[in-house]
């Protein structure tokens, strides 16, 4: 009996050593996003070209968003510093914010199917799922969405 | 007659007449030359009893140890993906990558 009790406490010991050691020495590589693509969709080098086309193409579109969206924050926090968040000019304000979001949520998920329809179609659905859940969900119920 | 007589003289011509064996001469050799041998051999099984338990160990040992190293390197794979897949998400998503100043410094000041 104490001989397998032996045994197991080793096995347990040899299993969290290499566990550890492997979890050491193998760290995950976090380089290229689209090497990444690439190998995580197993795209071929036309659907990789492509896939590389639509996000330079989409750059300066997100950039755009990008821009109005931190200009639209700092007006609604000016705002609101200045205690006018009950006044007309808020609400105005908050109504822009939540038609940029709209916007914004919108040309990111058509870039998502834009990029998913250059995939097989299972690895679309796939990248659909696994980069949709990622992205910032718009929620009407939470119309500031400030960090 | 005496029957004490005729009982002492049918012992004296009573002689043991052992059953023919004609193999028992080869079957005596056989058995000195196998104990001159010395003790027999363990068979497979024996012996396979013998190593079970080290064997036994060290298997499970070995495959306590691939399955830790398989572990981590699933955990490692999921891991990876999910931190490519939450930066690649960022770097489309305009609202995740859009600066956004705390607020409270902002009421501090």
């Amino acid at each position: 009996m104490k001989r397998y009790a032996v045994v197991l406490i080793v096995a347990l010991v040899a299993c969290a050593a290499s566990f550890g050691l492997t979890r050491r020495l193998s760290r995950p590589d976090t380089g290229d996003q689209m090497a990444w693509l690439r190998h995580e969709f197993h795209l071929n080098d036309e659907q990789a070209a492509q896939i590389t086309q639509l996000n330079a193409a989409y750059e300066p579109i997100c950039a755009n968003h990008c821009e109005r969206i931190a200009a639209a924050r700092d007006r609604l926090r000016t705002l609101e510093i200045e205690g006018k968040k009950n006044g007309p000019e808020y609400e105005a304000a908050t109504a822009d914010w939540n038609a940029l979001r709209a916007e914004c949520s919108r040309a990111t998920r058509q870039q998502l199917e834009r990029v998913a329809a250059v995939m097989s179609p299972d690895e679309g659905r796939r990248y659909l799922d696994m980069i949709g859940a990622k992205l910032t969900k718009f929620d009407h119920s939470k119309p500031f969405g400030l960090q | 007659m005496n029957p004490r007589d005729s009982l002492s003289d049918l012992l004296r011509s009573w002689r043991y007449q052992p059953p023919a064996e004609p193999e028992f001469n080869a079957q005596v050799w056989a058995r000195l030359q196998e104990a001159e041998r010395g003790p027999a051999k363990l068979s497979f099984f024996p012996a396979f009893a013998r190593w079970s338990l080290p064997l036994a160990a060290s298997i499970t040992v070995i495959i306590s140890a691939v399955l830790g190293s398989t572990a981590a390197l699933a955990y490692n794979t999921a891991e990876r993906d999910d931190r490519m897949a939450s930066a690649y998400a960022r770097s489309i998503d305009p609202l995740q990558r859009a600066p956004s100043a705390p607020m409270h410094h902002q009421h501090r000041h």
